[in-house]
């Protein structure tokens, strides 16, 4: 599986408003408009639904960008 | 008309041999049906008036004529479903309290219980000559409801409820003696039940069928009785036309009424009756078994596909916000002469009445011009985080995805936001939907809050003996 198309799949799913080229692997949930609590918990079900894994409480809450999703689920496979 | 016998007895009186009943085993006119229900009269002679007497009613003529027969002997009809799990026939037993259990030989046999049990076929041949004086104000029936969110309840719905109720669904639906009512629903339901007093109301024939479950049977029947009105709830209605689209073209054109029930029908449900039905409508009600039939809506027209329509002729209908408040949007109360005047020894459920006002637990709201829309059940609201959502608002959006076959949500505890929202869903056969192509389904439809957090697949819901979900399972 392509691990960092899917993910660009998954932030295009999540902030359907975000165009292609605005993607960013290090930019930061601050400065995403929409990535508020409900957007969070939506990555996390797509991410480990995709790629069949669990995340575990401190790995969720250490995800503030897609660089941060994408070392979390490469530790996982 | 004071009592659901005297109009039963104009038809025997008006059309005595006319068929009453038509059924795959027999049939039976206006005359032999009251003939077989005196049987019933006679035996229940010797039991005080308003006795219970539980009877599990499946769709035959012989439950057909022990209700009748029980209704005349001034007793109360306690209904049970054939299908009713062992566990709810026990609850209903302990509440009802009968003096005597009536049914199919099978079912009875496997209940365990002290009280007398008499087989429908040893009820003997007989006439009953001591005719008891039955007040309007009696109950007539008692059905548990409710199965779907708690324990059930028992509602007492007396004969001037039923005559009320009767008199409504003909004036609005323009029932006549000269049709032909094709009937798979359970007996042992308002909706079902409901539909036998209408035809012995005009005097019409009723062709009934056991249940849904052979889709073809309908069609040979609709073919060979020349069926003129049909009674199913919305689900059969859906699952025919997607399963025979044609057949559905070529039997149904001649119907000239299709009535369901209760919920919201898809609006591809509607439009696609409207466009079969070449010489008819499909029309449904919103109602409880403790309010039967408290709207109409004839889909006639386009606009208003998901509404269940406006007031019912003498109904009052008004919507309660959680202040107490009267509004257009919150829950729906009910008063008329179709409403129950209490329940079956229980006052916390009395409760829910308050001066003649039946508080349904109902969401809905109503259009400028008075039509009704349902929302949800008020104990179904999930709240995130101070937001409000309806069950029903994301199963709609999830029953989008044309692979997905039925779908329920619920609210689950959560840390941080106190509840979200889990989705449970049925997928159709073959399909390879995953839960990621829900949760992006979703994301484009609903607002953040309400896209559901978890998602599970079922092979199938917990349901009632009528087919309702039972969402109070899935917690």
């Amino acid at each position: 599986m392509d691990i960092e198309n899917e993910i660009k799949k998954i932030f295009s799913e999540v902030f359907p408003t975000m165009s292609p080229q605005e993607f960013d692997w290090n930019k930061k949930q601050k400065n995403y408009e929409n990535w508020d609590s409900f957007a969070h918990l939506h990555l996390l079900t797509l991410v480990e639904e995709k790629f069949n894994i669990s995340l575990n409480v401190d790995e969720s809450t250490s995800i503030d960008s897609a660089q941060k999703l994408l070392e979390c689920i490469r530790s996982h496979t | 008309m004071n009592i659901i016998l005297d109009f039963f007895d104009n038809s025997v009186h008006k059309f005595p041999n006319k068929t009453a009943i038509v059924t795959k085993e027999r049939t039976c006119t206006y005359r032999e049906l009251a003939k077989l229900s005196d049987s019933t009269t006679s035996l229940l002679s010797k039991y005080p008036q308003k006795s219970v007497i539980s009877i599990i009613m499946e769709n035959s003529i012989d439950s057909v004529g022990v209700y009748l027969g029980t209704l005349r002997s001034g007793c109360t009809a306690h209904l049970i479903s054939k299908n009713a799990s062992e566990n709810s026939m026990h609850e209903q037993l302990t509440s009802a309290d009968p003096a005597l259990i009536i049914g199919p030989k099978l079912i009875i046999d496997k209940i365990e219980t002290s009280v007398t049990k008499t087989d429908f076929s040893n009820i003997p041949n007989a006439t009953c000559e001591n005719k008891r004086k039955i007040e309007s104000s009696d109950i007539a029936y008692l059905i548990y409801t409710s199965g779907t969110t708690s324990k059930p309840k028992g509602s007492t719905v007396s004969h001037s409820n039923v005559v009320f109720t009767t008199r409504n669904i003909v004036d609005v639906l323009g029932y006549t003696e000269t049709d032909n009512d094709l009937l798979p629903l359970p007996l042992s339901h308002s909706f079902g039940l409901g539909c036998i007093h209408t035809s012995f109301y005009v005097g019409s024939t009723l062709i009934l069928h056991q249940n849904t479950m052979n889709p073809l049977e309908i069609f040979e029947s609709i073919k060979e009785h020349r069926v003129t009105t049909f009674a199913a709830v919305p689900s059969t209605l859906t699952k025919l036309l997607n399963e025979y689209p044609d057949k559905m073209k070529q039997y149904f054109a001649n119907i000239r009424l299709v009535i369901t029930n209760s919920t919201t029908i898809p609006q591809e449900t509607v439009t696609s009756f409207q466009q079969i039905l070449k010489k008819g409508k499909l029309a449904t009600y919103y109602g409880l078994t403790e309010a039967s039939r408290s709207t109409f809506m004839i889909f006639d027209s386009e606009g208003k596909e998901t509404s269940v329509g406006l007031p019912a002729p003498n109904v009052q209908i008004k919507l309660v916000d959680e202040n107490g408040r009267e509004t257009n949007d919150g829950e729906i109360w009910i008063k008329g002469p179709n409403v129950i005047k209490h329940y079956w020894h229980n006052e916390t459920f009395d409760s829910s009445i308050i001066d003649g006002w039946l508080r349904t637990g109902d969401l809905g709201y109503l259009d400028g011009e008075g039509y009704l829309y349902l929302k949800g059940r008020v104990d179904d609201t999930i709240n995130i985080a101070g937001e409000k959502v309806n069950p029903l608002e994301v199963e709609r959006v999830v029953k989008l995805l044309s692979d997905v076959e039925d779908a329920v949500v619920i609210g689950t505890k959560h840390e941080t936001f106190g509840y979200v929202v889990k989705l449970f869903v049925k997928k159709i056969t073959n399909s390879s939907i995953t839960k990621s192509d829900i949760v992006t389904h979703c994301i484009k439809h609903l607002e953040r809050y309400k896209v559901p957090v978890y998602i599970e697949f079922i092979d199938d819901f917990p349901r009632t003996e009528y087919g309702k979900i039972k969402r109070f399972m899935l917690q």
